[in-house]
């Protein structure tokens, strides 16, 4: 177990190196980054000085080390439009996008999983039937046009709901649905057909033989095992969501990461790009090395496969 | 090709299982919610080719007078504009129709781009071990490592917007997942006897890659590549309505849908013909593609 998560940390080491090099690189892809950034009203002057200022006239490996040693200390530069350092900004609404992407992540998940059971229990039935036809349209709405529709109908029509900004729990509603519905979806699909599968194992004839009552059946034996998949899927979901995320906060005007990485891209202020994609994506690698580590605990075929 | 060659071939063939298209063709007929999604990829498709010929306003059209007119069903709709106007006036019908065309474009240009990159790669990779493998898998975590949505945000506010863009932006970041898939399927397949059979006849590695190991890749890169235009086609629509998609004066649903949001409190059809368009046709894609992940794939197949 323990070779196994020196290992896991240590691929991870690598990837934050990558994303680093990728959020660093993004830049260059269009040629100098200097003409991302300015205004088309300064003169080659202040261009040239601009360019100075930002180091964008050094060798690009120089300019990656810097980057990449900055960005250890939590220096991403200033934000080129408020000359706030970048990666602080980034930082203040780093809860807001969090509470966003977990209580999504908690919506899909504890949606999904009696959705998934009622079909498996109730396989080829009416509930089944609704249920699995709810999962496949949910993986086929967009989000920001579920979100629409929801601020039309109960924002708008019956103003049930504020429609824009955080502060109640009521503000949290709508978009954690918008964004956890394709995932609710998704894992309700996933659940349904693991858990068909662990139905159909010999240690569920036995406590079915044993005389267990149904419910402990499905609840103790079949759906322990049917979850592990899950837990897989469910860590990888979080990339979708926190990518999702920026899209749902710039519908509800939620005051996330996401919608801040949007308004810089909008107003080329790439410090703070950079800056919210290094994180972001940090966050990313760092939940699924742990998601990684939570599933070989649970399931030792995993780690003795790797030791 | 040799006559050497031709013979290595159809003795190999010969022992390579063949799949009959008539059980294709039988077996989608009796999946109804297949043949449903048939429909709509066609109707879609159609509507898409036909465009310019059945569209019945010119998508552009500024009618500054004629703004916000609701659908035809509706008191203040006229049969000019079937499904109404949006808020410079323009036929929302007209502009889906054309809408049609950039998603369709965009979700089958750049999964045929990113499945040509990812399955070659995963094929050498595979096939050739060693380096090149550690190479790409590790280049294919740190992909992985990104938000699909976030890196495609990033790449798009670098290249700027513009339908090319948006296809090289969606292949970039598409290419992983097929070079993941059939590196494993290669992985397996060398070890099996028929690649053994075509090393000691001397068939060249590229050949026994292209036209041994590739064939048995096909199914699961089909089923990975239905999928992968439906989640194309999304993502088109979420960068356009971000504003980092095709340019604006380019009809598309993401971008009919943003549109649409500056005057949601003043009409509901500029919001919702659109986004009924992108689900609809996102449905029909996946549940052929559920359809043929379970005929292609019957490993796959759970229940």
């Amino acid at each position: 177990m323990v070779t196994y998560i020196i290992r896991r940390l240590l691929q991870g080491i690598v990837v934050l190196f990558g994303i680093s090099f990728v959020s660093f690189g993004a830049m260059f892809l269009a040629g100098d980054p200097t003409n991302l950034m300015i205004n088309e009203t300064w003169t080659q002057d202040q261009i040239d000085d601009f360019r100075h200022r930002m180091g964008f006239d050094r060798p690009w490996p120089v300019q990656y080390v810097d980057f990449l040693s900055n960005a250890v200390r939590g220096d991403f530069g200033t934000s080129i439009r408020t000359t706030d350092p970048a990666f602080s900004l980034v930082i203040e609404r780093m809860p807001a996008t969090l509470q966003l992407t977990f209580a999504s992540l908690l919506f899909s998940t504890l949606g999904a999983i009696p959705l998934g059971i009622i079909s498996a229990v109730k396989r080829n039935t009416l509930p089944d039937y609704l249920s699995m036809s709810f999962a496949i349209l949910g993986q086929a709405v967009p989000l920001f046009w579920l979100g629409i529709l929801m601020i039309q109908l109960f924002g708008l029509q019956l103003r049930w709901l504020p429609i824009s900004g955080r502060g109640t729990i009521k503000h949290l509603i709508m978009p954690a649905i918008a964004l956890g519905t394709f995932s609710l979806a998704a894992n309700a699909r996933l659940i349904r057909s693991s858990l068909l599968e662990a139905l159909g194992q010999a240690y569920v004839v036995t406590a079915r033989s044993k005389g267990l009552a149904e419910r402990v059946v499905v609840i103790r034996h079949a759906l322990r095992n049917a979850l592990i998949p899950v837990v897989v899927i469910v860590g990888l979901q979080l990339g979708t969501l926190l990518g999702g995320a920026i899209i749902t906060e710039t519908i509800f005007a939620w005051p996330g990461v996401g919608r801040l990485t949007v308004n810089s891209i909008y107003n080329r202020d790439f410090p703070v790009v950079q800056a919210s994609v290094t994180l972001l994506a940090s966050i990313f690698v760092v939940t699924n090395i742990g998601v990684d580590i939570i599933c070989a605990y649970l399931d030792p075929r995993i780690r003795l496969a790797v030791d | 090709m040799t006559e050497r060659e031709d013979a290595q071939d159809s003795i190999l063939h010969a022992i390579q299982p063949r799949r009959g298209r008539a059980l294709l063709v039988r077996s989608l007929l009796k999946s109804k919610l297949a043949l449903i999604g048939m429909v709509i990829i066609v109707l879609a498709a159609a509507t898409a080719l036909t465009a310019p010929l059945l569209a019945p306003a010119d998508p552009s059209r500024v009618a500054v007078a004629e703004r916000l007119r609701p659908p035809m069903w509706q008191e203040g709709g006229t049969s000019d504009n079937i499904l109404g106007t949006d808020s410079l006036g323009r036929d929302i019908l007209s502009r889906m129709m054309y809408g049609a065309r950039v998603s369709l474009l965009v979700g089958c240009v750049s999964v045929f781009l990113a499945g040509l990159i990812g399955v070659s790669l995963g094929l050498v990779a595979g096939y050739l071990g060693g380096w090149p493998d550690t190479v790409l898998m590790r280049i294919a975590d740190i992909q992985m490592a990104f938000p699909f949505i976030l890196l495609a945000i990033t790449l798009m506010a670098v290249l700027g917007s513009s339908l090319g863009n948006i296809i090289i932006t969606l292949a970039i970041t598409g290419w992983v997942s097929y070079a993941r898939m059939v590196r494993g399927q290669v992985l397996s397949l060398r070890e099996k006897e028929f690649v053994d059979a075509a090393r000691c006849v001397g068939v060249p590695r590229l050949r026994i890659m292209w036209r041994h190991i590739l064939p048995n890749t096909i199914s699961p890169i089909i089923v990975l590549a239905s999928f992968g235009v439906s989640a194309a086609i999304v993502a088109e629509a979420g960068l356009s309505f971000l504003g980092l998609g095709v340019p604006l004066s380019v009809p598309s649903w993401g971008a009919m849908l943003s549109q649409a949001r500056e005057v949601q409190s003043k009409a509901w059809w500029p919001a919702v013909f659109p986004g009924l368009a992108i689900t609809a046709t996102v449905f029909g894609i996946n549940v052929v593609g559920d359809w043929l992940r379970d005929v292609l794939d019957p490993h796959l197949r759970k229940d």
